[in-house]
């Protein structure tokens, strides 16, 4: 068992940032992320010797990052997950599994930077092979230089949509069209706080253009209602929603496509918090639920950190910003940064993450899924794809009394497999709010437990025996 | 990417070899052969590529006889050895 002074969970721009920031004030560091390089999936192919040059403030800030990581000295663990956390005499251990099995960390301080996943919304045949994620399908195209698919079809909501769409269209891919679920009107509504932040759109009005120019059609208030196939991917068929986002019986439409990439927004990763036993709170302008923290992003547990996405999504700006506190915030939590230039440091930036937080708050608000769109979830849809239960035999248990989600994962088995819930919990947590007219927030989220992800039973076999 | 840019190597999938670069997850490598059915579930269903990030545990597939790898999070390496338990494929695991 090693130790360290301080574990920064996760190495994307929030934890990147976090550890360079504590490791330069002087804290021994160690950087742990599951994947082999480090960068998190905003800055997956960064390095890439044809990478395109980065179009975005927080995109060169990224990037410098990764070059300042190879100068800064700390410990960096890659493909190294974090499965569990529990208090130690000083401070926290975690549990890791790693390239040589089993291992355990000690750290005085931890910032939890898991970021966040992409929130997906269950339809019939969403299962078939083809059918995939945009941050999948973004980064086949944009890390590894490989298409989804010849025919694409980007249906689901927000900037990732519209980002997705550029890279695969950059690319050479033929977008058959992005279906964004949030209908014009809404958009409109919204006008006001998107005029005033007209800045922070960069990314957004470059993509469009991009796309713009490309001619690819963009059709908002469209979404995807069902995936056709065999073995894999044929068809799709699209519909266009009301204004509660119900999909539209009469406007079913066929479009070929052997590739479906969808998304609607993200949600954080709160696993781990939730396993240390920091308290949450729903949130939806944050992605649902998040940890409490004070103005110095520590929760209600002294010396658990959190930064980025797994604290309130927020993008990539927010996240670099969040972690470069949380790093003094436990520069100064161990005694190497006095409280008085904390406090400036805090104060300096406080305006700009006042105004990151509410612009990332309009953006979640305006693409939050709209509730008719839980009618793309019908009774034969599989909602929990490990455990190949359908949508409507959890409906029937939730009309059965199992109004919570961990009573669902009991009666159900919902939840039960590899991905522990992780795909469909926040739309489970919708299905039980609608059967019971309830708020989202009361269904609850599912409870954790290590290992968090699964890991090889050989490997706890081998460290019981020694 | 152009292929003089990057290392290019080859990985064996049921027994074919199929081309890579480095860098390259198991997922992309397999994704640009054309393969995208990986495994079935034990209801038979097909599972592929799907968040792509590690979260969702259906791209599977073993890697140097190691059952239940995330083909999205492995890198592929020079040798390795890829089984996907897709079953009826056509033309592959009968060597």
């Amino acid at each position: 068992m090693g130790s360290v002074e301080l574990a920064v969970v996760g190495a994307g721009p929030a934890g990147l940032s976090a550890a360079i920031t504590a490791a330069r004030s002087g804290l021994r560091t160690a950087l742990l992320d599951e994947y082999p390089r480090p960068g998190g999936q905003y800055l997956k192919g960064a390095s890439e010797p044809d990478a395109a040059p980065p179009i975005s403030a927080a995109e060169r800030q990224g990037r410098t990052l990764l070059r300042q990581l190879a100068e800064t000295d700390l410990e960096l663990r890659t493909q190294t997950l974090v499965w569990g956390i529990e208090r130690a005499s000083e401070g926290w251990r975690l549990a890791l599994h790693g390239p040589r099995g089993l291992d355990w960390l000690e750290a005085r301080a931890v910032v939890v930077a898991a970021g966040a996943r992409e929130l997906v919304v269950p339809f019939p045949g969403w299962t078939l092979p083809g059918v995939m994620t945009l941050g999948a399908a973004q980064i086949l195209a944009k890390a590894h230089g490989v298409l989804p698919g010849r025919r694409v079809l980007l249906a689901g909501s927000g900037p990732l949509l519209l980002a997705a769409a550029a890279e695969l269209t950059r690319r050479g891919a033929r977008v058959t069209a992005v279906l964004e679920a949030v209908p014009l009107s809404r958009w409109l509504r919204h006008a006001p706080a998107i005029w005033g932040n007209w800045d922070r759109l960069g990314e957004g009005r470059h993509y469009l253009a991009e796309l713009w120019r490309s001619g690819t059609p963009y059709r908002p208030g469209w979404t995807v209602a069902e995936a056709l196939g065999g073995d894999e991917l044929e068809a799709v068929i699209v519909a266009r929603l009301d204004r509660r986002g119900h999909p539209i019986p009469s406007s079913r439409e066929q479009v070929p496509a052997d590739s479906l990439c969808m998304g609607f927004g993200f949600i954080p990763n709160v696993e781990l918090t939730q396993l240390a036993g920091c308290a949450h709170v729903f949130d939806p302008a944050r992605g649902g639920w998040v940890p409490g923290v004070d103005e110095r992003l520590e929760t209600s547990l002294p010396g658990l950190f959190v930064a980025g996405e797994a604290a309130g999504v927020a993008g990539a700006a927010a996240a670099m910003l969040e972690g470069h506190i949380a790093g003094m915030a436990a520069a100064y939590r161990l005694g190497r940064l006095p409280e008085g230039q904390l406090a400036r440091e805090l104060a300096a930036r406080a305006g700009r993450r006042r105004r990151l937080g509410r612009f990332a708050a309009m953006l979640n608000t305006l693409f939050a899924p709209a509730p008719g769109l839980d009618a793309l979830i019908t009774d034969d849809t599989p909602i929990c794809r490990c455990e190949e239960v359908s949508a409507g035999e959890v409906r029937a248990a939730i009309r059965g009394g199992a109004t919570e989600l961990d009573a669902l994962k009991t009666w159900m088995r919902v939840g039960q497999g590899a991905c522990q819930g992780r795909t469909f919990g926040p739309l489970l947590a919708r299905l039980v709010a609608v059967e019971t007219g309830r708020p989202v927030g009361q269904a609850g989220c599912f409870g954790v437990r290590p290992p968090l992800k699964p890991i090889p039973l050989g490997d706890l076999a081998q460290e019981g025996a020694s | 990417m152009s292929d003089e840019d990057q290392i290019a190597f080859h990985i064996e999938v049921n027994g074919q070899l199929v081309p890579a670069r480095q860098g390259q997850t198991i997922a992309a490598v397999l994704l640009s052969a054309g393969r995208r059915v990986w495994r079935r579930t034990q209801h038979g269903d097909p599972r592929g590529l799907f968040c792509g990030m590690g979260v969702c545990f259906e791209c599977l597939v073993t890697v140097d006889d190691v059952a239940g790898q995330r083909a999205c999070m492995t890198l592929a390496q020079p040798g390795m050895q890829v089984h996907l338990a897709a079953g009826e494929e056509s033309g592959d695991g009968q060597r």
